[in-house]
């Protein structure tokens, strides 16, 4: 059968392979991977540490596989810290509510940028990464990057077919409290109801059940997905169910009855 | 090396012939057999894929057919990617000062006239250089990258202006948050001490203008008594070359028909210790001295193979070979850039005369027609849209349907308006070359693109 083999970049970021339908492609597709509609590039990033299983949302380590990455002092739970030098989490600094620069809380940064040199440069090699475990100081560890690229496309001997749509949102409403902190829907605020409180503003978490309680308002800096799942949110069963009357309309930041 | 097309031997073809050759599915692909592998570099998007041998037979059924052959790299999963025929026009973020349009060289080819483009000599005012520099970091706004380059003539014959100019700039740029960065081409003979020490301090991109080993460049400059340059410019260059460090010292060379071995020539120069080399040949002088002909155009392709041959060489060892052209046009098909224009000039990039005029580029200075504003009003919005408009490649004959346009853009307008499109056969043989290069690069040392091998 004939085929190409894209050996630039653009003929890398172009070329649709054999079998993909049109959506398969960033450039084609709406292309938020994280989890994603079309394809969902975490389940990939979970192996690319050879040994050790990990999630990208928290830098976190899910699993250990190998006794020697084990010896090395890995352990389930630990977070990413760095990765042969490319910080994984950084410092958030903004203004406080008095206009003051502060440190606001770190982040994890998206592995598709923050490993993107790793990957490229280190694919097959083995890197120093560090670990941490809350409270304690951080260990460092050798690990192997996979090698899941060749020519520029995923290796289907490394990624199966089908890897990167198994894990997609069934039904698709669970897309709407699938992501990690609340972006998705993008359209949709993550903060509504807001009304000035002081002087800063309250509102709710668009997630919450009810979201008329005044006593649930929260300044914006307490809505966080930290609290993902909690019984006063509305669930995966919720949103299958009735989906529109639980998420309604959010016009000019606030419910529409 | 076995490329589709006959480059190095064989008849001149005219534009003609070259239009009936190139204008059918050749202006969609262009197809190659390397020691890497068949490849296809397909134009729109400048993608380039390795074939087996049924697609590269496939496509080379579609060479006389450009439906066919769109149809079958669509059918293969690729996907074009047209270039629009209008330009999105970029701010302008350069400009290059023609501070002194004097010279005290004589070098016979020189577009410039011996640096006052056709008219009584000048040098340009400090109120002029810094006017140009305050509108170019104004308008380009916070936050972006400038480029301020100094030409002449010879530069160097206004330092005032150019020191003074450069300090004003970095202090501008600062309160408006700017970036800037310099350059300078100079022919290097009245270098000194201090600006080796100016040009460090502020970072400057200096390039200088040597034609060749001793005898040969003695030959193109002589100056204004008839005395070769080179042992000056050399003794004269020698401390910049060992101060390096944020400043970068280059050479460019112009290829005249008596140039010598241009092997030769790069090692001598790599070997004193510039940053890089770039070659490029002479392809249109105010007086036809020194032009390229075809004969010489064919010869000079050999050599700059020669050229790049060792510069393969050098990478399979890991080993430093800065010959310019070739390192450029890696990294651009690593990128697949493509471009409508050749260049920047009078798109990102103006020239400034001396009495602070806009010209489409340093070396339209003083040409009425390719006039784009002056200090008062600011860059000709009007001038630069139908600039870019109307030098745009796809508005180019015969490069609307060359394979090489994207790669192109068309070749340099100065040259292409005074001689027309002389040069073609020359840089496609030399881009096919490349494009080889580059297959047989990614194959063997992908580390060359930063990718792990
Ligand atoms: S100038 Fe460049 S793009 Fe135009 S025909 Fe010649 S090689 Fe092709």
């Amino acid at each position: 059968m004939p085929s190409l083999q894209p050996t630039n970049l653009t003929a890398q970021s172009l070329y649709r392979g054999r079998g993909n339908p049109p959506s398969a492609h960033p450039i084609t597709s709406i292309s938020n991977c994280f989890p994603g509609l079309e394809f969902d590039f975490r389940v990939i990033w979970k192996n690319v540490f050879v040994g050790i299983e990990v999630h990208e949302a928290f830098n976190y380590v899910i699993d250990v596989n190998d006794p020697a990455i084990a010896a090395q002092g890995v352990e389930p739970a630990m977070r990413i810290l760095d990765v042969d030098g490319d910080a994984m989490q950084v410092d958030v600094v903004g203004p406080d509510p008095a206009g003051n620069q502060r440190v606001l809380g770190d982040n994890n940064l998206e592995w598709t940028n923050a490993l993107a040199r790793i990957v490229q440069q280190h694919s097959g090699n083995t890197v120093r990464c560090r670990f941490v475990t809350e409270g304690a100081a951080p260990i460092s560890a050798d690990l192997t990057i996979r090698d899941f690229f060749k020519d520029g496309q995923l290796d289907p001997a490394v990624i199966p077919a089908g890897t990167l749509t198994q894990g997609l949102c069934s039904p698709w409403q669970a897309d709407y409290r699938e992501c990690g902190c609340y972006y998705w829907a993008a359209s949709r605020p993550d903060f509504v109801n807001a009304e000035p409180d002081g002087g800063g503003t309250k509102g709710h978490n668009w997630m919450l059940k009810d979201r008329t309680d005044a006593n649930k308002a929260l300044t914006d800096n307490q809505v966080t997905w930290d609290r993902i799942g909690a019984a006063d949110q509305i669930s995966y069963e919720d949103l299958y169910q009735a989906w529109e009357e639980h998420l309604k309309f959010i016009i000019g930041g606030n419910d529409q009855s | 090396m076995n490329i589709s097309l006959p480059i190095i031997d064989g008849p001149v073809a005219t534009a003609q012939d070259e239009v009936a050759r190139i204008s059918r599915g050749l202006s969609e692909a262009f197809l190659f057999d390397s020691d890497a592998g068949k490849y296809a570099f397909v134009v729109q998007g400048s993608q380039l894929f390795r074939t087996d041998e049924k697609t590269y037979a496939m496509l080379s059924d579609c060479k006389d057919d450009e439906q066919a052959m769109r149809a079958a790299l669509k059918s293969l999963g690729c996907r074009l990617k047209p270039v629009a025929d209008k330009p999105v026009p970029n701010p302008v973020s350069a400009i290059s000062l023609a501070v002194s349009q004097k010279c005290n060289l004589a070098c016979s080819y020189c577009y410039a006239e011996q640096g006052g483009f056709g008219q009584p000599q000048r040098s340009m005012s400090e109120e002029v250089a810094i006017g140009a520099i305050e509108r170019l970091i104004r308008d380009v706004g916070t936050g972006n990258r400038v480029n301020i380059a100094f030409m002449g003539g010879e530069p160097l014959m206004n330092r005032r202006v150019l020191k003074s100019a450069t300090q004003h700039a970095v202090k501008f740029a600062t309160d408006h948050h700017v970036d800037v960065g310099f350059s300078i081409t100079t022919n290097g003979t009245l270098l000194t001490p201090e600006d080796g020490d100016f040009f460090e301090e502020h970072g400057f991109a200096v390039t200088l203008s040597v034609d060749g080993l001793p005898s040969e460049h003695d030959h193109a400059r002589p100056d204004k008594q008839g005395n070769g340059t080179f042992n000056r410019l050399m003794d004269r260059v020698r401390p910049l070359l060992r101060q390096q460090r944020r400043m970068q010292v280059s050479v460019r060379s112009t290829v005249t028909p008596s140039s010598g071995s241009l092997v030769e020539f790069l090692q001598n120069m790599i070997d004193r210790g510039f940053h890089s080399v770039g070659v490029s040949p002479l392809l249109s002088s105010p007086t036809g001295n020194g032009e390229m002909n075809n004969r010489s155009l064919k010869r000079m392709l050999r050599q700059m193979i020669e050229c790049g041959d060792e510069f393969q060489r050098a990478v399979a060892a890991r080993r430093r070979y800065p010959f310019l052209n070739i390192v450029n046009a890696m990294q651009e098909i690593h990128r697949g850039s493509q471009r409508a224009l050749p260049c920047g000039a009078g798109d990102s990039y103006v020239g400034v005369g001396a009495e602070g005029d806009y010209y489409a580029c340093h070396r339209f200075v003083n040409d009425d027609e390719r006039w784009m504003g002056d200090l008062q009003s600011g860059v000709s919005e009007t001038a630069r849209t139908q600039w870019t408009s109307n030098r745009h490649v796809h508005m180019q004959e015969p490069c609307r349907s060359c394979w090489a346009r994207y790669l192109c853009g068309g070749g340099c307008h100065h040259e292409v308006i005074h001689r027309g499109r002389s040069a073609c056969e020359f840089i496609r043989g030399w881009l096919a070359y490349c494009l080889d290069a580059y297959a047989k690069l990614s194959a063997h040392s992908p580390w060359y693109f930063g990718v792990a091998d």
